[in-house]
């Protein structure tokens, strides 16, 4: 029993980034159809970003204050590296069919880790990341949870709980559902579509960055090449949700994370390919994702 | 008619005369062994290219995933050529293990279209985006299964493949692969993938079946996939799944994007160019793979047909359109001019 | 037997009922009519016969055999052609190659004859090449064969949809509005195509247009449609007078 309750805390707290993971590669799909494939890479930014401010900070210690200055200016870095991003690499190829996005993603996404591994003030040796929150423990009835698991779930809860409410209740999210149903007319209407796919991209790098310093908390070793693994599986979960919902990618990013975790107490090394499979298998019955609509072409 | 002879034996020539003039080279070691072994990874580099333009540039399905059925032929090949040749008493050198070579290499081609067909079949019919990742996945996996084969070395990799590639089969097979794609191309089968490409409801009212004629480009570049798999094992006589890990199919990606997708001219530029000239930048090492990157995006913003800009070599016989711009192909073709005459 | 039947055929998109109770019964070589304002259903409809929807009620019979299990491209060798409402060509590929794509089936040879280029797959190739030569000239586009299909000028790309619908060698040729956005003169050519083609080929037409001159001039039954009804079904002298169709659409007497 306890040990079902520690699977399921951790289930949740793996789940829990990739949801938000997830959440940010749907909101860019939803405003300019395309999978930004280097999305992930955003998260590793976050990471290393974070790890520069904290160093440039490191007089001051580690109280609260400074670990809130940490977060809030990595996000605003990476936001704005992926407002840049999105201007340089993927605005000129809105007119074009989406093999060419998905190419310059690739592209993007290359370009990204392997600058930072040649650059000496990076480079391809891992490096540790700072404790920024405490390492206590909880125990309560005997199962031991930690500050940081509490942390990561709370977080990322609070942040999709906000993408939600964005999405429905503000203007900029109601202009972000017009522009992704139909960027032309929404121009028409008076929205300034370049502006919202800015912010749209801008919002999603935030949250990656976000994700970044979540996940290395939990896991104190990052490198350049960190992001593969986990965009995959958060992209997993994103198509799983069904693509352009942000209720799916929470839905998709929990169960592929409780999944992960069941397999990987049974067999660890299974637990890789089997997201894949799983994603396969639930495509095959439902092509749009478990909570997506199918978009039907005009003929 | 005859003219269209004449041409194509002036450019059978030309092989045959390239292909000497390689070889009479390297036996005189102005192109030394190392750089022997870049020219024939080149040509493996250009096949895989090839194989990929099937299924991205005629098809227009993007696949992420060719590096794991490379992996299959190089894998599969291997194993038949360490098990049998001590079992039949050969060594690499014998005529006997050429023939053997070919066998282990067609089983290995064959294996590895019969995954793509696996992989086809379901997937086809989800959106184009998804199959992006659902490629990518599937070469992951299949990395990850051959990390678990003790048999073939797991993930430390498989040691002292009889090394039976050679300039001659490499040579040959490129030829062979350009043959075949292009008859491919100017069939019902290569109009029907491009009209797939250029409008896949409009291709199925007109009677093309999209899933299937997908399906037979996946498996037949799953099959070309495959033998570059078989000759890259035999060349390298180690390999292991780091060999074909994502880098390798988002190099190939480069290499069909740089040279210019949909042609068969651009493919073999794309893999031939970009295999090489990191060996002219060798103080670029560490950067190698920020240049593919830039080159990269510098392409599809910019040049989306590459260096080829969507022309075919005449004695190809493909009738292609090509980008009237062109001003990158005009500068090269300028500053050869002012490298001819101007310099010595 | 009818050539084509659709009996109580609808379709229902979410919460629309886009198409309702369509029925329609083609005979061999007649010219049929849909016409309607614009979100009645008629290409809707055009998609359920040519098999790209799939009716949720009704059944749809081409030659006695039902259609609703088949994929478009089955329903194409069942002798179903079409042309599409937006242009569907293969712009960037040439004229002759559109035409030779439809001339798929006319050909036999197989993969490995393909890509090694047998003596089959040469003389099948060489087949098509003519044959589609020659439909080209029947409608005077040979000499442009070898242009890009996207940039002929809008007119011809038109009519080269139909060029390649013919090339399947159809028993019926679903038309959708293949005079939109034209003048009076090439209205005009539309017809005289329209009735080439019926001239030289055995073909059952169905129509969907806007522009009721011509629509007046060459169906020979009209079937009205009106948010998915069918309001009224005869020949034009019938349509023209009839007053629900003239409130729902016509307007002021019959003027395009």
């Amino acid at each position: 029993m306890v040990k079902a309750i520690q699977l399921i805390v951790y289930g949740l707290q793996v789940g829990s980034i990739y949801a938000l993971l997830a959440t940010g590669y749907t909101l860019v799909y939803g405003i300019i159809k395309m999978i930004n494939l280097a999305h992930a890479d955003f998260m590793m930014l976050g990471a290393f970003v974070s790890l520069f401010v904290y160093t440039a900070l490191s007089g001051f210690g580690s109280p609260w204050w400074v670990v809130a200055v940490v977060i809030v200016a990595t996000m605003i870095i990476v936001a704005l590296l992926g407002g840049l991003v999105e201007r340089i690499a993927y605005k000129p190829l809105r007119n074009r069919p989406t093999l060419s996005s998905l190419v310059a993603a690739v592209g993007v996404s290359m370009f990204i880790q392997n600058f930072l591994r040649c650059i000496p003030v990076v480079g391809p040796v891992p490096r540790a990341y700072p404790s920024l929150f405490t390492s206590a423990n909880i125990t309560i009835g005997g199962v031991t949870i930690s500050a940081i698991q509490i942390v990561v779930i709370g977080v990322s809860f609070v942040l999709m709980l906000a993408m939600q409410l964005l999405v429905s209740k503000t203007s900029i999210g109601k202009q972000m559902i017009a522009a992704s149903c139909d960027k032309d007319g929404s121009a028409l209407m008076g929205i300034n579509v370049n502006r919202i796919i800015s912010i749209t991209f801008c919002i999603g790098s935030g949250l990656a960055a976000i994700c970044g310093i979540l996940y290395s908390s939990v896991y104190p070793s990052i490198h350049v090449y960190m992001a593969a693994t986990i965009g995959n599986k958060a992209f997993i979960s994103a198509v799983l949700g069904g693509i352009g919902n942000t209720k799916g990618a929470v839905l998709g990013g929990l169960m592929l994370g409780m999944v992960e975790v069941l397999l990987q107490s049974f067999n660890s090394s299974v637990s890789y390919g089997a997201s894949f499979v799983i994603m396969i298998i639930i495509l095959l019955y439902k092509p749009a994702g478990l909570l997506g609509t199918a978009e039907t072409e005009k003929v | 008619m005859k003219n269209m002879k004449k041409v194509i034996r002036k450019e059978y020539i030309c092989f045959i005369a390239i292909y000497l003039l390689i070889l009479f080279l390297n036996s005189q070691g102005i192109i030394n062994n190392y750089l022997f072994q870049v020219i024939m990874l080149a040509g493996i580099n250009i096949i895989m290219t090839l194989s990929l333009n099937l299924v991205n540039g005629i098809t227009g399905l993007f696949s992420l995933g060719q590096a794991g059925f490379m992996a299959i032929g190089a894998y599969i090949s291997a194993i038949i050529t360490t098990q049998l040749l001590p079992v039949l008493g050969l060594r690499a050198s014998d005529a006997l293990s050429a023939v053997l070579f070919l066998f282990a290499m067609i089983i290995g081609g064959i294996i590895a279209a019969f995954g793509g067909f696996l992989i086809a079949r379901p997937t086809l019919k989800v959106k184009g985006d998804y199959l992006a990742i659902i490629t990518l996945g599937f070469g992951e996996l299949i990395r990850s299964v051959i990390r678990l084969i003790e048999f073939v070395g797991g993930p430390r990799g498989m040691i002292n493949i009889p090394k039976l590639t050679n300039f001659t089969w490499i040579f040959v097979v490129v030829l062979l692969v350009v043959y075949t794609s292009r008859n491919f191309i100017t069939s019902t089968y290569g109009r029907a993938c491009l009209a797939i490409r250029e409008n896949e409801i409009a291709a199925e009212a007109m009677g093309t079946d999209a899933r299937k004629y997908k399906t037979i480009a996946f498996t037949y570049s799953a099959f070309i996939a495959g033998i570059a798999g078989a000759l890259f094992a035999h060349l390298l006589v180690f390999i292991s799944p780091d060999n074909f890990a994502y880098a390798k199919s988002s190099d190939l990606l480069v290499y069909l994007y740089t040279g210019g997708v949909g042609t068969i001219t651009g493919s073999v530029l794309g893999g031939f160019i970009m295999t090489i000239m990191p060996e002219f930048l060798r103080f670029m090492e560490d950067w190698r793979l920020v240049i593919y990157a830039l080159v990269l995006l510098y392409t599809i913003i910019f040049r989306p047909y590459g260096i080829a800009g969507n022309r075919e070599m005449k004695f190809l016989g493909i009738k292609t359109y090509a980008e009237t711009e062109g001003k990158l192909w005009k500068k090269i073709k300028q500053r050869f001019k002012k490298k001819g005459v101007g310099k010595a | 037997m009818s050539i084509l039947e659709a009996r109580g055929v609808g379709i229902t998109f979410g919460g629309l009922r886009a198409v309702n109770d369509f029925n329609l019964s083609l005979e061999k070589g007649e010219l049929t009519a849909i016409i309607g304002p614009n979100g009645a259903g008629k290409t809707t409809t055009f998609n359920m016969l040519s098999g790209i929807y799939k009716p949720t009620e009704g059944d749809i019979l081409i030659n006695g055999q039902s259609i609703l299990e088949c994929h478009p491209h089955e329903v194409s060798s069942m002798g179903v052609a079409r042309t599409f409402q937006n242009i569907r060509l293969f712009t960037k590929l040439s004229v002759l190659d559109n035409v030779k794509v439809a001339m798929k089936g006319k050909t036999t040879y197989g993969f490995f004859d393909a890509i090694l280029r047998t003596r089959k797959c040469k003389s099948e190739e060489k087949m098509i090449e003519e044959k589609s030569h020659e439909l080209l000239a029947l409608f005077n586009m040979d000499d442009v064969s070898e242009l890009q299909a996207g940039n002929l000028p809008y007119g011809e790309q038109r009519k080269l949809e139909i060029v390649r619908a013919l090339a399947t060698d159809p028993q019926i040729l679903f038309l959708d509005e293949p005079a939109a956005g034209m003048n009076e003169v090439e209205i005009e050519e539309v017809m005289e195509v329209i009735a080439d083609v019926r001239k030289k080929f055995d073909i059952t037409v169905l129509l969907i247009e806007h522009h009721m001159s011509m629509v007046m001039k060459i169906a020979e039954h009209i079937k009205v449609l009106d948010f998915g009804e069918t309001i009224a079904e005869g020949k034009p002298e019938e349509i023209q007078a009839n007053p629900q169709v003239i409130e729902a659409y016509l307007g002021k007497g019959g003027s395009s």
